[in-house]
């Protein structure tokens, strides 16, 4: 069996171990646009900011592909997928498949914005962008990142521990408006700013003011001007879907999968950022752009492209991350509260925050600032869809754990092997 | 594989688990050196916690850090530990690949990688997981530390926290065939 | 965690202020000596502690007592990893006073604070004599050989029931216990213990041929398996008691009354009935289970009769029927009348007897030693000419096979033992049973302390128990030249006295030593 991966990201690197534990004769071959050994973007902060070695940031130890027998054709783009044909176009050549899964992920959605097309402008997605990024801070003072999702947020704060003066423009009124409630997204615009990051929310940015190819200043919406010489448009990512449309493959703002990561093509599957499946909490399919729904999917995909019938249960929303000091983890859908019973704790001296939002007896949204310890059985208590009426008063306590659950589900968690 | 399973009928919420588990995975293996000369690694007993364990380690109250955990509600007690399961959902959230499944099946971390995002936190459903700020890869940040759970013991043939146990609420056994 | 409050426990980190009332707590008896040095506030101890006398102070980072409480039971001390935990005296006490006692002036303090009677768990802890300590056994020498038990087979085995008058053909058998060795577990009732003791003395009575008494509480359903190893108690309070109860069991026995509290009925607070209690005894939870003293449908010994023979109807004249008093005044002649009755056994349970709750001041000064007892039962019965018809017991503060075996020379087929059991599974003898927090699992029902006796290993600790003592038993008959407790049982020549009087030596049938 013959399988082609296009992608070299997380949910590849799942794709290919799975396809490799199943069938050890299987030959895989991964085609990715980036030159790079598989690496996490999650990381690219950190190594901008100089944080981290850049070895951190691989995913695998470099033998990986050859233990893993895998052929890598890396920095080749893919042009065109003939679902007909089984084969994948990367320029003059052609490769054939009998299995092929597309791990595209996203590409980031630059906005139409006066005076764009003027400057040198940097996104902040790829190794590539941030090693681009480091360069150019050389001899820069005022960066301006528009954006205040996670990946803005991330970027303005490794350029500010860079010793740049950084402001962050952001159009809804919090920041993270995703993955945040109004409280959190509070604490966390309060660490920015003890960071020396600028946040303007409810604004953006009208007009980009150059010199020379290189931005000079920024005018807001809201009537200010910031000094800006180096610019990061983070404003948000979009599935790559392009070859998948092109090729006929169903999509809607990602391609679309079934359980089995199957796409509407034969022989054809999809995972990751660029896919997009049923979300637990509501069911109605969305892409989730997260690390663990990619990982999990790319391995879901591999079992079942190398003749494992398994089953994606479905993807929850979860988000971890830190700023400042401050840790947040959030479940499902946190600033949703129509028809559901809130439950608050809030300590705001010691900036810690635990919300949970509870329709039919279900939790549909979770966020912990703070204090994350033991965050996770919420994700159980979300994904399994458990009924939380019975130990309700006791979800927002520190010490709420297994204990706290019915018997038999921890029964089920801990008396067999998992 | 061989895991470790509680059996909640036995536990008398005693915590010698945890106890045995610090001396186990201290440098001298002594007790009073684990808890109170190499101890950085922090767990205050009194509830609302101080979480965030520089604070923690500036209130100058250094108690070692457990990698099994007694949890309780009103009478209940068991001892919770990592499940090693076989597709783990930290090793599936892992932000840089330093969770991985070793050859003879437990979940470990390589503990020169962890950055701290506490991913696998976020992702693990057991709530195995705790953090250990005695280690940081990434010193810059205020507050870090590194993944920190249980480990199966390599250095013994029972796992400490089986073989301190009084009342032999935990048991170290295969369970693969159920 | 909802924990059942101790009324006057005080528990401060704070001023400690004199109260008017509360002079028993006002002079600790004990003082937790922590070494802070070894001391890895672990917090186990904190943990562990049922009597809230152990806690740590987050501001000191240290674990502290409030010594007051404490009564003992060493459970911080068995649980410590580090071995921290010391127990000692708290300091010089009051004056020393050989008739008012340490102990006189703290009763005599607590019944002030509270007017009520004071109650006290497991058996009198007073400085009578024992004759079991002045008893000596006799060993075989020159002229007759003592048997190498080790060769020979020694018969521990006890028929336990009514005899045949006389050897006719076919022989007349009535029904009898058969133990494999002369020694069975004392009535201790679910609730005055826990479910996991009794069901380890159920296990360790199965496992050496031996039964266990359920004691007034009821037997509990689990426990029906057991049935056959079982003797079942019928007390003042009926507890429990169903025909099913009687014919699931190898005996019934009626209680009639107690070493440790003769003349009053069985007592259990309220605390100690949980749930499960309160199923098998039939009665509300929570509520004082308090039986009545004296039975009150006996009040005489045609009445005893009455029921001695119900009891056989029911059962259908196929389990022997036991009857069980204190050893009292004239209990020679209460146990002859017992016999006349119809007992096929017969219980004297001396004023050693444990209880699980029980007025101090009756524990501690009614009733008589189970050895004189025990002597002035067989003597009478034998004179009699009745003693074939009854087998008779002891129990009341058997705490050796060398009770076992004195007692046996004095005239008892078999023994039980309640004390002894409880201390081998780790009674530490701290005399708290009565208050339902005991640290060890065995006398509460507490869910989170209950566990803390695990059923298996108690059942273990019983056995290696029994097996030890049966091991000494064939030691020593061996070594006076028997090999077979039937050839001891009641032979007082096989005992001297030493240090007695003689009117004691009488009293107990033996001679001096010497002689």
């Amino acid at each position: 069996m013959n399988h082609v991966i296009i992608g070299n990201s997380f949910a590849a690197l799942f794709a290919i171990e799975a396809i490799r534990r199943t069938d050890q004769d299987a030959e895989i071959t991964v085609i990715s646009r980036e030159p790079q050994h598989v690496y996490s973007r999650a990381m690219i902060h950190e190594m901008l900011a100089g944080m981290v070695r850049e070895p951190m940031v691989y995913l695998r130890d470099w033998d990986f592909y050859k233990r893993m027998r895998v052929r890598t054709m890396l920095g080749r783009t893919v042009t065109r997928i003939n679902p007909g044909l089984h084969t994948v176009s990367t320029g003059e050549d052609e490769t054939p498949y009998d299995r092929l899964l597309i791990a595209t992920g996203g590409k980031p959605f630059v906005p139409p914005l006066n005076g764009l097309q003027d400057v040198a402008y940097h996104s902040f997605i790829t190794l590539e962008d941030a090693k681009k990024l480091k360069a150019a801070c050389e001899g820069r003072r005022n960066a301006v990142v528009l954006g205040a999702g996670l990946i803005g947020l991330q970027c303005a704060e490794a350029l500010r521990h860079m010793g740049l003066d950084v402001a962050v423009v952001e159009m809804a009124d919090t920041v993270l408006p995703m993955a945040l409630d109004t409280e959190s997204s509070q604490t966390i615009a309060k660490e920015l700013a003890d960071e020396g990051i600028a946040v303007h929310t409810g604004d953006t940015i009208d007009l980009i003011i150059s010199s020379d190819g290189h931005p000079t200043e920024c005018k807001l919406r809201s009537g200010g001007t910031i000094p800006c010489d180096l610019l990061v448009i983070a404003v948000g990512v979009r599935p790559n879907i392009d070859l998948a449309k092109d090729a006929g493959i169903t999509t809607d703002r990602g391609i679309v999968v079934n359980e089995h990561m199957e796409t509407s093509a034969e022989h054809i599957y999809a995972a990751g950022d660029c896919a997009q499946g049923p979300e637990i909490v509501t069911g109605i399919t969305m892409p989730i752009p997260v690390i663990p729904v990619a990982s999990t999917q790319g391995m879901i995909a591999g079992y079942n492209m190398a003749g494992k019938r398994r089953r994606y249960g479905g993807a929850l929303a979860l988000n971890a991350m830190q700023f400042g000091g401050v840790q947040v983890i959030s479940y499902g859908f946190v600033k949703d509260e129509r028809d559901g019973e809130v439950l608050k704790y809030v300590d705001p001296p010691r900036k810690i925050y635990r919300k949970v939002i509870i329709k039919n007896g279900r939790i549909t949204g979770a966020i912990f600032v703070k204090d994350v310890d033991r965050a996770g059985i919420f994700r159980h208590l979300m994904e399994k869809r458990i009924d939380v009426t019975p130990f309700k008063e006791h979800l927002l306590s520190p010490h709420f754990g297994v204990a706290h659950l019915p018997a038999e589900i921890r029964a089920d968690m801990f008396t067999r092997p998992q | 594989m061989k895991r470790v399973y509680p059996r909640e009928e036995r536990c008398i919420n005693c915590h010698l688990c945890e106890v045995a588990c610090i001396v186990e995975h201290s440098e001298t293996k002594l007790p009073s050196a684990a808890y109170h000369v190499e101890g950085l690694r922090f767990n205050r007993e009194d509830s609302r916690t101080i979480c965030d364990p520089a604070e923690a380690r500036a209130a100058g109250v250094p108690k070692p850090l457990n990698r099994t955990l007694v949890q309780t509600a009103g009478y209940l007690s068991l001892s919770t530990n990592c499940r090693h399961c076989e597709e783990p959902d930290c090793v599936l959230a892992c932000k840089n690949g330093s969770l991985y499944v070793a050859e003879d099946g437990r979940v470990l971390v390589q503990e020169d990688k962890c950055v701290g995002c506490w991913m696998c936190v976020m992702a693990c459903r057991y709530g195995a997981i705790s953090r250990n700020p005695a280690c940081s890869n990434v010193p810059a940040v205020a507050f870090n530390g590194i993944n920190h759970h249980c480990d199966l013991c390599p250095e013994r043939e029972l796992p400490a926290c089986v073989w301190v146990c009084p009342t032999n609420a935990l048991v170290f056994e295969d369970r693969d065939d159920q | 965690m909802e924990y059942y409050e101790e009324p006057n426990a005080r528990v401060a980190l704070g001023l400690r202020r004199p109260e008017p009332g509360d002079w028993y707590h006002g002079y600790p008896e004990y003082h937790v000596e922590r070494d802070d040095d070894k001391c890895i506030r672990c917090l186990v101890c904190v943990r562990q502690c049922p009597y809230d006398c152990t806690f740590y102070d987050p501001y000191r980072h240290g674990v502290y007592n409030v010594h007051e409480n404490c009564v003992n039971c060493r459970r911080c001390e068995f649980m410590c990893p580090t071995s921290a935990i010391r127990m000692t005296k708290w300091g010089a006490g009051f004056r020393d006073n050989d008739n008012w006692k340490q102990k006189t002036i703290r009763t005599v303090y607590k019944q002030a604070d509270s007017g009520a009677v004071s109650l006290t768990g497991l058996g009198n802890d007073r400085e009578y004599v024992s004759y079991f300590d002045r008893m000596v056994i006799d060993a075989s020498q020159v002229t007759n050989p003592s048997i190498d038990p080790l060769r020979e087979p020694m018969e521990l085995r006890a028929y336990i029931g009514k005899k045949p008058e006389r050897h006719t053909n076919p022989p007349e058998v009535y029904p009898n216990l058969k133990a494999e060795l002369p020694v069975i577990f004392a009535p201790m009732s679910f609730g005055a213990i826990s479910f996991n003791f009794q069901r380890g003395l159920a296990m360790a009575a199965k496992e050496a041929g031996t039964y266990f008494n359920t004691g007034e509480g009821g037997l509990h359903p689990d426990l029906r398996q057991y049935g056959d190893h079982a003797i079942v108690q019928i007390a003042s309070g009926r507890f429990g008691v169903s025909l099913d109860y009687l014919s699931n069991a190898a005996a019934c026995e009626i209680k009639i009354g107690q070493g440790a509290k003769p003349g009053i009925g069985g007592h259990l607070p309220g605390e100690k009935v949980t749930w499960d209690v309160s199923r098998t005894r039939m009665i509300p939870e929570g509520s004082d289970a308090l039986s009545p003293a004296p039975q009150h449908d006996i009040y005489s010994i045609e009445d005893l009769r009455l029921l001695i023979y119900g009891l056989k109807e029911a059962t259908e004249y196929t389990r022997p029927v036991s009857v069980k008093i204190a050893a009292v005044h004239n209990v020679a002649a209460i146990a002859s009348g017992i016999v006349r009755a119809g007992a096929d056994i017969v219980v004297v349970d001396g004023f050693r007897g444990g209880t699980g709750a029980a007025p101090a001041v009756i524990r501690d000064h009614v009733g008589i030693p189970v050895e004189v007892a025990l002597a002035q039962v067989d003597q009478r019965l034998r004179e009699e000419g009745i003693r074939h018809q009854a087998s008779l017991i002891a129990a009341g503060g058997i705490r050796s096979s060398a009770d076992v075996i004195k007692g046996l020379a004095l005239g008892a087929d078999a023994f039980y033992i309640g004390t002894a059991a409880m201390v081998a599974v780790g009674c530490t003898a701290c005399q708290q049973c009565h208050r339902g927090r005991c640290s060890w699992g065995i006398t509460t029902n507490r869910p989170d302390l209950a566990p803390r006796l695990q059923p298996e290993v108690a059942a273990e600790r019983l056995t290696n128990l029994l097996h030890g003592w049966a091991h000494e038993i064939k030691e020593m008959l061996g070594m006076m030249g028997l090999n077979s407790i039937e050839s001891l049982r009641g032979n007082r020549l096989k005992l001297r006295g030493v240090g007695m009087t003689q009117v004691e030596l009488d009293t107990l049938g033996i001679q001096q030593a010497g002689l």
